[in-house]
């Protein structure tokens, strides 16, 4: 049975007026243990995307609907009280600057003591500070940590800390919105080498949000390319990857240089987002598709499945 | 074509953002019409504010609105016409003080070095000093002209604004664009006149905003003192003359120390509101 | 153009002073930052050189330095032999001419009151570039069009807020190839863009080092992308070279233990090129009182204890190909 599964997802940004429709009918399942890569430009809504899962955009502005079912129980319809149990204790967010939110004048651990205890009240204190030195040997932090403050630490570190903080309850997924983006390219190879390594000893599904498709190739099953708020192609990496099926995800390809071989033509994909304030009516990705028939511009593609849970949202998908 | 749409464009989200902030909005209601009465002082007023008649220290009738004080002249003619002075010296006082802190601040902060660190002192010595009494002493010894005495309100007031704008020029120049025109070629002091002070100035347009109501206060002082410039109709002056009658004749002073209030206050407010669009913080919070 | 135009960098050195704070909680210490620390290279007409490092290694000081923006502590950048402080000196808008850069942030490159019209008329105006309003207007307009700004008509009254990131950075890269300039300076041009939009702005650099003979200085941390636009490569680290060398040499066959970290720890969608992450211990040092050793030695994976007594020389491997390390036989 699925861990997550989601249903038909809408999401709608209502700002002045208009109505942005950033997540369009999005539905997939996420196996326990599964690693799931989403991979798309900015406006893409693969952060509007997660965020939505948890409700964590705000209620004013975001209008969501669909099914989000973890576990039996439909995220976006249960109580609030329900729900923050379910966040960081079954389901954690790792976000690009988390550390931005801890405060600066107090000492990280006992910051992080102080987020263990709010779920657990009854911890004594010995047995949370033996938790907490356990929780940084697991991201490879060495225990002095514990006493230092955050601009003590380096971005490597700082971000070591935020794994180990969503790790805290021992969730079932763990959600990493551009968590390593920011970092230099070496501590971003060893920062993902051990999460893929802890997953496997914690038993911890992945939901990794970046635009950065080498990283996914590196370190994830499973692969989903968003395009303006819908999901063009989704399927196994290795799939995906040396045979893309969607216009776009070729696209995305080719605008990746590569460390070894020849070097082919780069070419990017021309055209810019589409407003996604107005309806269109036939394909999303028409207007910069260098594929586009008739049919593209009038109707819209609708989603087909391949062999191996791959599905592709193009007119011309499994024809070739 | 395109610029006068920009320009409507612009006009529009500008009204639409003074609506949305209740003290500019009020603000500025209050300062039009004080402006408007001030414009057409001569057709409003109902006698002229210098002429003394036999009907002294009258209190408010229809002949005389707002009563005539102990030399028979008409207040309410009176208070229109110290509007003029008031907001004349308010705005060039607290222009002379933007303007001299705007440059000086501006190449305190852009330059930075040497001529930072003596500006930053002289700043500090000018924020020590009680300057009301350094205007006093000023004018004892000069004289009262309106001119000196805007020159001097203005001179007195200019490190507020040197201080904003250097503070807007030391973060400017971090940024990307600033480097970029350096980088262009762009010479140090037309990148300061021409793009640093241009994108820092709306911190100091709403401080100065502010200063016109407080150079308002501070020559209504001066008169109130005695040291106003005599030739002209100043609001502080009738506060001063109708102190004396203030058991027998309450409205001199009440009347023209109320349009001291209000008009202090609309400039107030207009400053109050810009600083509440410009700082996003307080924005959120209502 | 088709003169033979060098950049020529001699033992060029930045050091910084910084307070930091001591033993205790009231007393400073001065610290000598060394931001870039001996650099030397050569760069002719038409080449490209790709400098890689991580945060930290003093690529965007080099680039301030090369630029004017910062003066160095120590050495000399020579162009064809002559001093660039005799240059600037001399003529400060030649020699602006003479060297370019573009930044890597390009929603912060231009002044945001200024329509993209003034941006690029300016410029123009103050290199007496064109003679009137109208003719520097119709420069632009068709410099724009040529790289697919069209009808550059619609973007030349936009503000810089209106516009894209791919836009602007192509907006930026033209207003240095306006200047005509002997050598570019890209630092890190497209880490702030869309990965589909990324391929055009190497493509256009790539336009411009071939039909103006351009010499281009490409920074980035992005080993892929650099490999892909670069005829030689220098890796940093700590303010210093420790691999220099013909692009395909030094990332084909490293000798150096860092750029070996480097390239085994960087991504690739290739899905057969996966190879064994080279683990190193410890996070990305600050510049702060380094040495007397190898600079790398406290992270570096095969060190010994003459890498903590001496920094080692600079040794040749083959033909264009140079590293510093003392577990290198050099031929």
């Amino acid at each position: 049975m699925a861990l997550l599964s989601i249903k038909n997802e809408n999401v709608i940004y209502k700002v002045k007026n208009k109505n942005i429709h950033a997540v369009n009918n999005v539905s997939f399942d996420i196996e326990p243990q599964d690693s799931l890569g989403i991979v798309g430009e900015s406006g893409s809504g693969k952060s509007t995307l997660a965020l939505s899962m948890l409700r964590l955009l705000p209620k004013k502005i975001a209008e969501v609907s669909g099914e989000v079912i973890f576990e039996d129980r439909n995220l976006l319809t249960i109580s609030e009280d329900e729900l923050r149990d379910i966040r960081w204790k079954e389901i954690s967010v790792v976000f690009q600057k988390s550390m931005n939110s801890l405060s600066p004048i107090h000492k990280i651990g006992s910051q992080m003591s102080d987020i263990y205890m709010l779920h657990n009240k009854t911890a004594s204190k010995a047995e949370v500070k033996n938790k907490m030195t356990e929780l940084l040997e697991l991201v490879n932090l060495p225990p002095r940590v514990y006493t230092m403050y955050q601009h003590e630490l380096s971005g490597g570190m700082m971000q070591r800390v935020s794994i180990a903080l969503s790790l805290m309850h021992n969730p079932k997924l763990i959600i990493m919105d551009e968590a390593t983006t920011a970092l230099d390219v070496i501590t971003q190879g060893q920062i993902l080498n051990e999460i893929k390594e802890l997953e496997k000893r914690l038993s911890i599904a992945r939901i990794m949000i970046t635009h950065d498709m080498s990283v996914v190739a590196n370190t994830c099953k499973k692969i989903a390319v968003m395009y303006a708020g819908y999901l063009v192609e989704f399927g196994y990496v290795d799939d995906v990857i040396s045979n893309p099926n969607h216009p776009y995800t070729r696209g995305l390809l080719k605008s990746f240089p590569t460390l070894k071989g020849e070097r082919g033509v780069l070419r990017g994909i021309s055209g810019s987002l589409p407003d996604l304030s107005v309806q269109h009516d036939g394909c999303i990705f028409e207007s910069r598709c260098p594929e586009r028939s008739e049919s593209c511009h009038k109707e819209k593609p609708g989603t087909v499945i391949l062999e191996n849970g791959r599905m592709v949202m193009c007119h011309s998908a499994g024809r070739r | 074509m395109n610029k006068s749409g920009d320009f409507f464009t612009k006009m529009k989200r500008m009204l639409s953002m003074i609506n949305q902030v209740r003290q500019l909005k009020i603000g500025i209601i209050l300062l039009t019409i004080i402006i408007l009465l001030a414009l057409f002082a001569p057709l409003i007023a109902t006698h002229d504010p210098f002429s003394l008649n036999d009907d002294m220290v009258n209190p408010p009738s229809k002949n005389y609105l707002l009563g005539t004080d102990g030399l028979g002249r008409d207040i309410f003619s009176g208070i229109l016409y110290g509007a003029r002075t008031s907001i004349v010296i308010g705005v060039v006082a607290a222009s002379i003080s933007g303007i001299v802190g705007t440059l000086i601040g501006g190449i305190s902060g852009f330059y930075g070095g040497k001529i930072d660190s003596v500006v930053s002192e002289i700043i500090n010595v000018f924020l020590m000093m009680p300057t009301f009494f350094l205007i006093l002493i000023i004018v004892a010894l000069f004289g009262s002209s309106m001119f000196n005495v805007m020159v001097v309100i203005g001179i007195t007031t200019w490190t507020g604004n040197a201080r904003l704008m250097r503070a807007q020029a030391l973060s400017l120049k971090q940024r990307t664009f600033v480097k970029s025109l350096e980088n262009i070629g762009e010479s140090k002091i037309k990148t300061l006149i021409k793009h640093i002070i241009p994108n820092g100035i709306f911190p100091i347009i709403a401080n100065t905003t502010m200063n016109i109501s407080e150079a308002i206060l501070t020559e209504s002082g001066l008169s109130f003192l005695g040291l106003g410039d005599p030739n002209v109709m100043s609001w502080g002056q009738m506060v001063y003359n109708g102190k004396s009658y203030l058991t027998n004749g309450w409205w001199i002073s009440t009347f023209s120390g109320a349009a001291i209030v209000l008009t202090v206050l609309a400039f107030y407010l207009i400053g109050d509101g810009m600083n509440n669009i410009l700082s996003p913080k307080l924005n959120d919070n209502k | 153009m088709g003169d033979n135009y060098t950049l020529e960098v001699n033992n060029l050195f930045k050091h910084y002073t910084q307070r930091i704070k001591g033993n205790n909680r009231f007393s400073t210490v001065k610290k000598t930052v060394k931001a870039v620390d001996g650099i030397s290279f050569k760069l002719e007409a038409g080449e490209v050189m790709g400098v890689i490092g991580e945060s930290g290694c003093g690529k965007s000081t080099l680039a301030k330095l090369l630029t004017k923006l910062e003066y160095p502590t120590q050495g000399e950048i020579l162009f064809n032999g002559e001093s660039s402080d005799e240059m600037i000196k001399k003529d400060r808008l030649r020699y602006k001419r003479t060297i370019q850069m573009v930044f890597q942030n390009p929603f912060d490159t231009f002044d945001p009151r200024n329509s993209i019209e003034k941006i690029i008329v300016e410029t123009l105006k103050m290199h007496n570039i064109g003679k009137t309003h109208s003719d520097r207007v119709s420069t632009a307009i068709n410099a724009m069009e040529k790289i697919g700004l069209s009808p550059a008509g619609d973007y030349l009254h936009r503000f810089p807020h209106e516009l894209s990131g791919g836009q602007l950075q192509r907006i930026s890269i033209l207003r240095t190839m306006l200047l005509k300039p002997k050598f570019l300076i890209a630092d890190e041009p497209v880490s702030m863009l869309d990965v589909s939009v990324r391929a055009d702005i190497i493509k256009m650099l790539q336009d411009l080092v071939r039909n103006s003979d351009t010499a281009l200085i490409f920074i980035s941390h992005d080993i892929n992308t650099t490999r892909y636009i670069s005829d030689k490569i220098v890796v940093m680290y700590l303010g210093r070279i420790v691999e220099s060398g013909t692009t395909d040499y030094v990332l084909h066959n490293p000798v150096h233990p860092y750029t070996k970290t480097l390239i085994s720890n960087c991504a690739s969608i290739n899905m057969d090129e996966k190879t064994d992450v080279i683990k190193i211990e410890g996070e990305p040092p600050t510049p702060i009182d380094n040495g007397p050793g190898c600079y790398f030695a406290p992270r570096c994976y095969m060190k010994k204890d003459i890498c903590f007594k001496e920094y080692p020389e600079q040794k040749v491997i083959e033909e264009n190909h140079f590293a510093s390390c003392h577990f290198i036989n050099s031929n």
